[in-house]
């Protein structure tokens, strides 16, 4: 008997005669055998498929930096526990030679925040950062983390302190605890960035500034001119730092060799 | 834990009494977190390895969405 060409309906008599058993545990598949193009737009709203490997990684630290516990689901949220061990998969990658961050973060766990800056200024490879929209409080650091930080003409950052917020007992020690979480913050900017610890605890506690808070809000130039910030500037900018900055270390690599 | 965000903490924690299920399962050759959204689907919310570079593999990222298919051939 000849094979039925008819791509759609099976010859009679090939039908499986039983539908196939169904697994004890359900494995999870793939959507569908869509491109990966086509599962892009669909999921994630956008368009962007990388057609050649670039030698520089993109991080995007966006919206809540998420901590020690989840956040309710209408937050977007930076998860820690995922960027760290993604960091040191970009430091001990041979293929990766830089690190290019991009921010726009309305803060969130300060203890996450500062894990996430410690890690990206402990890197041995280049890194620049670019604020764009805002990099407000815990994004601060984080923003100047890097070996190089810009700041686009729109973006801002707030400057304000660590309040009691949430479940934390309005008692003394925990007074004394919000100081010494700020201080830690405090010196890491001061350690990362151009900026005075004079200049910063200034920006802090400023009053008549903010609506709702004491503190500043500093918008892309300003950042530069006190110190935060390393230049004003945006993609090209951040991406032809990076590639200077690449070449150098290659550069003094060879040389000590 | 200490916030420290310009987002008003009532907008941030609006939503906190729905607790999501989560279940550990082997996805790709990892094993991930992920969110229960229905019977039919789910979310990846981590990754758990100590492989560095599976947390670079696109297909293991959080947020992907994996479709249960009873029977299916993975």
């Amino acid at each position: 008997m000849t094979d039925s060409d008819n791509p759609v309906v099976a010859p009679p008599g090939t039908e499986h005669p039983h539908p196939p058993v169904p697994d004890e545990v359900p494995k999870p598949i793939r959507r569908s055998k869509k491109s990966a193009t086509n599962e892009n737009i669909e999921e994630m709203g956008s368009t962007e498929v990388p057609s050649a490997k670039s030698n520089v990684h993109v991080m995007t630290i966006i919206g809540q930096i998420e901590g020690h516990m989840v956040l309710p689901p209408q937050n977007k949220t930076t998860k820690y526990e995922h960027i760290m061990p993604q960091l040191v998969a970009i430091e001990q990658n041979p293929e990766i030679e830089g690190l290019l961050l991009l921010l726009n973060t309305v803060g969130g766990d300060v203890e996450a925040g500062l894990a996430i800056a410690e890690m990206i200024s402990t890197m041995s490879k280049p890194s620049v950062s670019v604020v764009l929209g805002g990099g407000h409080s815990i994004g601060v650091p984080i923003a100047t983390s890097a070996t190089y930080s810009f700041i686009v003409e729109s973006a801002s950052m707030t400057i304000h302190p660590i309040r009691l917020t949430g479940l934390v007992i309005g008692a003394q020690s925990s007074f004394d605890y919000l100081e010494k979480m700020q201080e830690r913050v405090n010196k890491f900017v001061v350690t990362h960035s151009n900026v005075s610890e004079k200049i910063w605890k200034e920006m802090l506690y400023r009053t008549g500034e903010l609506s709702r808070d004491i503190g500043t809000s500093v918008i892309g130039r300003d950042a530069v001119q006190y110190g935060l910030i390393d230049a004003v500037g945006g993609v090209s900018q951040a991406l032809g730092k990076l590639r200077e900055m690449i070449k150098a270390q290659k550069e003094s690599e060879r040389i000590k060799q | 834990m200490t916030f420290w965000t310009i987002v008003p903490m009532e907008i941030v924690m609006s939503g906190a009494e729905i607790t999501p299920a989560y279940e550990e399962i082997e996805y790709s050759g990892v094993r991930v977190v992920v969110e229960k959204l229905s019977s039919a689907e789910c979310r990846i919310v981590r990754v758990i390895s100590t492989e560095p570079n599976d947390y670079l593999r696109p297909e293991v990222q959080p947020g992907k969405m994996l479709t249960y298919h009873v029977g299916d051939v993975v």
